[in-house]
């Protein structure tokens, strides 16, 4: 089919979409519970700690039922993902044309038009499944891992591959093992355009994606790897490459096919293509790479400041299972010292996402949402360089402009696509949206505690200004430092 | 606080020694003025000011290079006349060897006065005619495809960032952020100082902005800092009324998004909001079909673009005249054009061009730069050849005139060299 009728086809398609998607969307928005009892009282509550860290936010009635089963069962649940359904996803992702479209078809969006148009799907899907899953802890690690292995939707033909990234490496090894994600990252044409493997070759070696991979996605830094390394890594990964279907392919006259020596050991094959297939054997087996990778899981679950502790006992988890990611999920966050991880800031993307889901809005995979997180510099897949969005608070703190108008726009229906339920949710906790009390339980619903009296003060002196709509003043909620922090 | 918590926004703002002095000094201000809300934020360096000319902009017909006879064979419809003929074209001299284009005469002062230099063939190293990509190498700082994916702005404004940084530290007057701001988190794109307030209920505004105040008063987060930085900054821009806004020295800014930007810019510095960094684009300098000459002669639009350059930057020169020791503008574009011009009265896209400094602490000398000659035995593939590096103009800039201490960040593969911009 060239490429003329198949766009004219694919429009067709949207065209008679359009009317659906709305059923559909309607259709799968989940109901809210015919009571919302949030948690009262100053505590934390540690089932509202645990799905601050394990999912992207609480839905309401959601501590109430993780406490009901136990958390230790509800932890299973989500490391066993797939037993999650997951059709309510499915059907509101059937109106993205791109969700299940070939490399080859990807790559023929070719005007900076039909790239967005791409890149938006993406964003949008990104979005759509970290609000609506029931897989949450799942999502929460397909956000992690495509940090971690970081590719910019920005650099030529990422835009069009990353989608295939996202289907191929990330997804299906998000609760898989770490290594089986390495390798498949390694043949990811996306990542092998954006760090450059693309242009290795034996005449003119480009050492960008060797640097990375041990600097970023495996050893670290501080992994022990000299510069002698990088060059030595870099030729065994000559050659690989992509075809122009936006495939990986091994093109044995670019390779190098003298004697290598990485980290201590020699590499050299008769095919060429096992090369690489060692260095990331040998990356693999290093004792750096656990620790790098565990200690990155930690600072996003745990703290900005991972404790040793908990770290230690990732790398047992992930040592005694090969690299198998779950294991060392349910070390994480069973350990004792979970329990007192100090506040990690929501960065502008989980912020959003948090409120979405705490209040069951409704996001229908409209554009100005991500257009929105890209203004406050975390539109998904928006990082350029290749360490992924930083992680720590301190890099957080600028534009707080910005996050607070997202809390009120969200609120206030100002953000295309989304629309929060103020009134249905009043109904469920049995208060009138314009009456103190509505305060108090919104207080506890976003927060998961009471409100503290100078909250209260503070909060119930605007809304009793004459034209300030009860909507303006629970953004200010969301806007308010406690929501800030997860 | 029993009958009355929230009084109105100035009393939750923290007290600052502006706050007792503004009551006094307000009727001596004009209208538009805000008060000085805070110090400016321990900011010791330059504001920048860094304007692209978006498009590839005819070095050649900016900063004409009449000595060199090659120029005339070249351009055969397009040269402007020398500076001794009567040609209503004839450029302004600079030296014995560059014109100023006659439609940049309001420049032309601060020329010969030592507050605006030009460096002439100069760009990036690396050949590249398409638009986007020669933008996109400029703005990174990079040498080509692979390399950072964030901007030079961006490095260096993440490397020199602390915790006590404006809110309005960095803006791209844009919707969206220039590639030269990437990887600075904080930047702002907007395309008017208008669009920084807080949403919701315009009538409210300062009660909300009040409430958020003292949400975040002892929070005891680290966001308190920002947070309240953010509110004054707010309160400032409440203050700033666009509109009212009179330059000083009856400057007058074009009613442009160029003229526009350069003027809320200057009233952003003489506001002392922490302003940084302030990027704006000027363009589309394209100009492949019929360029024109001179305004005087009312074709093409080449002549407009360039007077807008000119008018709009000595306007912004006048409007600041007070303010320019602590201001340096610089201003470039992705490439200059063929030497050789076309068959449809323009010029294709080429390779080497022009950049401009501007502060009252630039080099004397207007035009700097080793000039390549235009023979045509001498041209790299029709364009004119660099010179000099583009980022050791940017790199001298940082280093002369603000906090960077490591250009090594900012411009990874590059070894700096300056080139005698900036007086020492």
């Amino acid at each position: 089919m060239n490429r003329l009728t198949r766009r004219a086809f694919l429009s067709a398609i949207t065209l008679s979409a359009a009317g659906c998607a709305s059923a559909i969307n309607s259709y799968t928005q989940p109901d809210l519970p015919s009571v919302v009892l949030p948690p009262t009282g100053v505590e934390r509550d540690p089932v509202a700690h645990l799905l601050n860290r394990a999912t992207y936010g609480p839905r309401p009635g959601q501590i109430a039922r993780v406490r009901a089963i136990g958390r230790d069962s509800w932890l299973e649940q989500q490391l066993d993902y797939t037993s999650i359904d997951e059709d309510t996803v499915t059907l509101r992702l059937r109106r993205f044309d791109t969700l299940r479209m070939k490399p080859r078809d990807l790559l023929s969006f070719r005007s900076r038009a039909d790239r967005r148009y791409v890149r938006d799907e993406l964003a949008a899907m990104t979005l759509v499944r970290a609000v609506y899953s029931e897989r949450q802890l799942y999502e929460v690690m397909v956000g992690f891992w495509s940090d971690h292995f970081n590719i910019y939707h920005f650099k030529g033909d990422t835009a069009n591959l990353k989608t295939v990234d996202d289907r191929e490496v990330i997804r299906p090894h998000a609760l898989g093992n770490f290594g089986d994600m390495l390798r498949a990252s390694a043949h990811s044409p996306a990542m092998l355009v954006y760090l450059d493997n693309v242009a290795n070759e034996k005449s003119h070696p480009n050492e960008n994606y060797a640097r990375e991979i041990m600097e970023l996605h495996t050893l670290g830094v501080d992994g022990g790897y000299t510069e002698h390394d990088i060059k030595e890594v870099a030729r065994c990964f000559t050659g690989w490459s992509i075809n122009e279907r936006g495939e990986f392919i091994f093109i044995s006259n670019w390779h190098d096919f003298d004697e290598k020596r990485v980290l201590g050991h020699i590499i050299r094959s008769d095919d060429g293509v096992s090369d690489g297939d060692r260095v990331l054997d040998i990356l693999l087996e290093h004792p750096a790479t656990p620790r790098f990778v565990c200690t990155k899981l930690v600072r996003r679950l745990v703290a900005d400041d991972p404790p040793e502790s908990i770290v230690d006992a990732a790398v047992r988890a992930w040592r005694g299972n090969n690299g198998d990611i779950a294991p060392v999920l349910r070390a994480i966050f069973t350990h004792p010292e979970f329990e007192t991880a100090p506040p990690k800031l929501k960065r502008p993307y989980e912020l959003l996402v948090s409120l979405l889901r705490v209040t069951n809005a409704s996001y229908n995979g409209d554009n100005g949402a991500i257009n929105r997180l890209d203004q406050l510099g975390h539109r998904p897949f928006g990082w350029p360089t290749p360490d992924g969005f930083p992680d720590t608070a301190l890099e957080w703190t600028g534009n707080q402009l910005g996050r607070w108008n997202l809390m009120i726009d969200a609120f206030t229906g100002s953000l295309p696509g989304i629309n929060i339920d103020v009134e249905a949710l009043a109904d469920v906790g049995r208060v009138h949206i314009d009456d103190v009390e509505a305060l108090n339980y919104f207080g506890r619903l976003l927060l998961k505690r009471d409100l503290l009296p100078n909250e209260v003060m503070i909060l119930r002196d605007v809304a009793e200004t004459d034209t300030l709509q009860a909507r303006e003043v629970l953004g200010l909620l969301a806007a308010s430092p406690a929501f800030q922090w997860r | 606080m029993a009958e009355k918590p929230l009084l109105s926004r100035r009393d939750m703002l923290k007290a600052t020694a502006a706050v007792s002095t503004y009551a006094a000094m307000q009727t001596i201000w004009p209208s538009w003025m805000p008060r000085l809300a805070f110090a400016q934020n321990g900011v010791s360096g330059d504001v920048l000011v860094c304007i692209f000319l978006r498009g590839g902009a005819d070095a050649l017909n900016m900063i004409v290079p009449f000595g060199d006879d090659d120029y005339y064979r070249a351009r055969a419809t397009l040269a402007l006349g020398r500076p001794d003929s009567n040609d209503d074209s004839r450029v302004l001299a600079l030296n014995d060897f560059f014109g100023l284009n006659p439609d940049m005469i309001a420049l032309y002062d601060l020329f010969t006065a030592g507050h605006l230099t030009a460096i002439h063939a100069v760009g990036a190293p690396k050949v590249s005619r398409s638009h986007f990509e020669a933008m996109d190498l400029l703005e990174r700082g990079t040498d080509g495809e692979s390399g950072a994916t964030t901007g030079w702005l961006g490095r260096h404004l993440q490397a020199t960032s602390t915790p006590q940084d404006s809110p309005l530290r960095a803006i791209g007057w844009d919707e969206k952020l220039p590639t030269s701001l990437r990887g600075y988190v904080s930047a702002n794109a907007f395309r008017s100082i208008t669009d920084f307030h807080l949403h919701g209920d315009e009538t409210q505004s300062d009660r909300m902005a009040a409430a958020l105040s003292t949400l975040y008063n002892n929070s005891e987060s680290p966001l308190d800092a920002a947070a309240a930085a953010t509110i004054e900054t707010l309160d400032t821009v409440g203050r700033i009324d666009v509109d009212a806004y009179i330059p000083a020295n009856d400057a007058v800014y074009s009613e442009t998004d160029f003229g526009r930007a350069l003027k809320q810019t200057a009233a952003l510095i003489k506001a002392d909001v922490g302003l940084e960094v302030s990027c704006i684009d000027l363009g589309n300098f394209d100009t492949h079909i019929t360029q024109g000459v001179t305004v005087h002669e009312g074709v093409g639009f080449f002549p407009g673009l360039v007077t807008e350059f000119a008018t709009n930057l000595r306007a912004f020169h006048d409007d600041l005249l007070n303010e320019m020791d602590r201001v340096t503008v610089v201003a470039m574009s992705e490439f200059g054009r063929r030497v050789q011009e076309n068959g449809a009265g323009g010029t294709d896209h080429g390779h080497g061009g022009v950049m401009y400094v501007m502060g009252s602490h630039v080099s004397n000398t207007p035009v700097i730069g080793e000039w390549p000659g235009l023979n045509p035995n001498f041209l790299a593939d029709g364009d004119l050849e660099i010179t000099t590096d583009y980022r050791d103009v940017l790199g001298e800039i940082l280093t002369m005139r603000t906090e960077q201490t490591d250009l090594g960040i900012v411009f990874p593969e590059h070894t700096y060299r300056p080139v005698g911009v900036i007086e020492s």
